[in-house]
């Protein structure tokens, strides 16, 4: 048996959903599950973790742990967040208003031939990137008012922004993205509203 | 106000439920890690990235089962 952590949370708010358990240490709230061991089942195991999380997210700020973040023992979970509980607290005060959107670039253009020289590639490259900017730079400029931080990070040949934005302009904040026009050659996919993890520093 | 997370692709209006693939690669790939003694269990994201390439592989063979089955109708 182990200890399967979900989130935490600060006290007061939020329900206590079915089957899942919680604690209480130095002014977060700590929700977890026992599980037999991480298993076959680990898919289901996941999924429950994201349903769980985001019912108590529908109603406030939570921070997930990475899954599958296990302890063997209650004690031990309780230990660990304890040490970290100040930092965690503040991160959930700071956040507690706001949900993360990940929105991730990505060129569909046609592939490179196998032919071609290597100076060409890296001027196709070049050309991916600048393209990839562009566009990274319009949807900031037309979501921006609602986006109190945005992150960037790369992620093999997309580019993924992440962006913070208050709880009650999540709506209007999608539907400012869905009015972005993006050139040729170009996806994006929006997920979201998250916990804003991202804005955490660890 | 809920906030359920969805899945929007800029320039539609096509909002849809997430698919198994992004909600795993999202909580395997976000969140507060714990420092110390604490286990992310290598033997569980192991499972659960193979569960994932078996999704895609599924997805995959579907796909390319609909393609051919297409494309014999398109000979008969």
């Amino acid at each position: 048996m182990s200890v399967l952590a979900y989130c935490v949370a600060l006290p007061g708010s939020l329900a206590q959903p079915d089957n899942v358990n919680s604690f209480e240490v130095e002014g977060l709230v700590c929700y977890y599950a026992e599980i037999p061991r991480m298993n076959a089942n680990a898919t289901e195991t996941a999924l429950r973790f994201h349903r769980v999380n985001t019912a108590l997210f529908a109603a406030a700020a939570i921070l997930p742990f990475q899954f599958p973040t296990t302890a063997a023992s209650l004690e031990e979970l309780q230990q660990k967040v304890a040490s970290q509980a100040a930092h965690l607290r503040a991160a959930l005060q700071r956040l507690q208003n706001s949900v993360q959107f990940e929105l991730t670039f990505s060129v569909t253009s046609p592939a490179s031939t196998s032919s071609q020289t290597g100076t060409e590639y890296l001027r196709q490259s070049q050309a991916r990137e600048r393209q990839l900017a562009e566009v990274l730079a319009q949807v900031r400029s037309s979501a921006g008012s609602y986006v109190l931080q945005w992150k960037e990070r790369e992620r093999g040949r997309d580019r993924r922004l992440f962006a913070l934005v208050e709880r009650r302009f999540q709506q209007v904040f999608s539907q400012v993205l869905q009015s972005v026009a993006l050139p040729n050659g170009v996806e994006c996919r929006v997920v979201g509203a998250w916990p804003a993890t991202e804005f955490v520093d660890q | 106000m809920s906030a359920q997370p969805t899945f929007v692709a800029i320039g539609s209006k096509n909002n849809a439920e997430l698919s198994l693939v992004e909600i795993l690669d999202h909580i395997l790939n976000s969140g507060i890690v714990l420092q110390g003694s604490l286990v992310i269990s290598l033997a569980g994201v192991d499972l659960i990235y193979l569960g994932l390439s078996a999704v895609i592989t599924s997805i995959e063979t579907a796909l390319a089962g609909s393609a051919k089955a297409r494309l014999e109708r398109g000979h008969h």
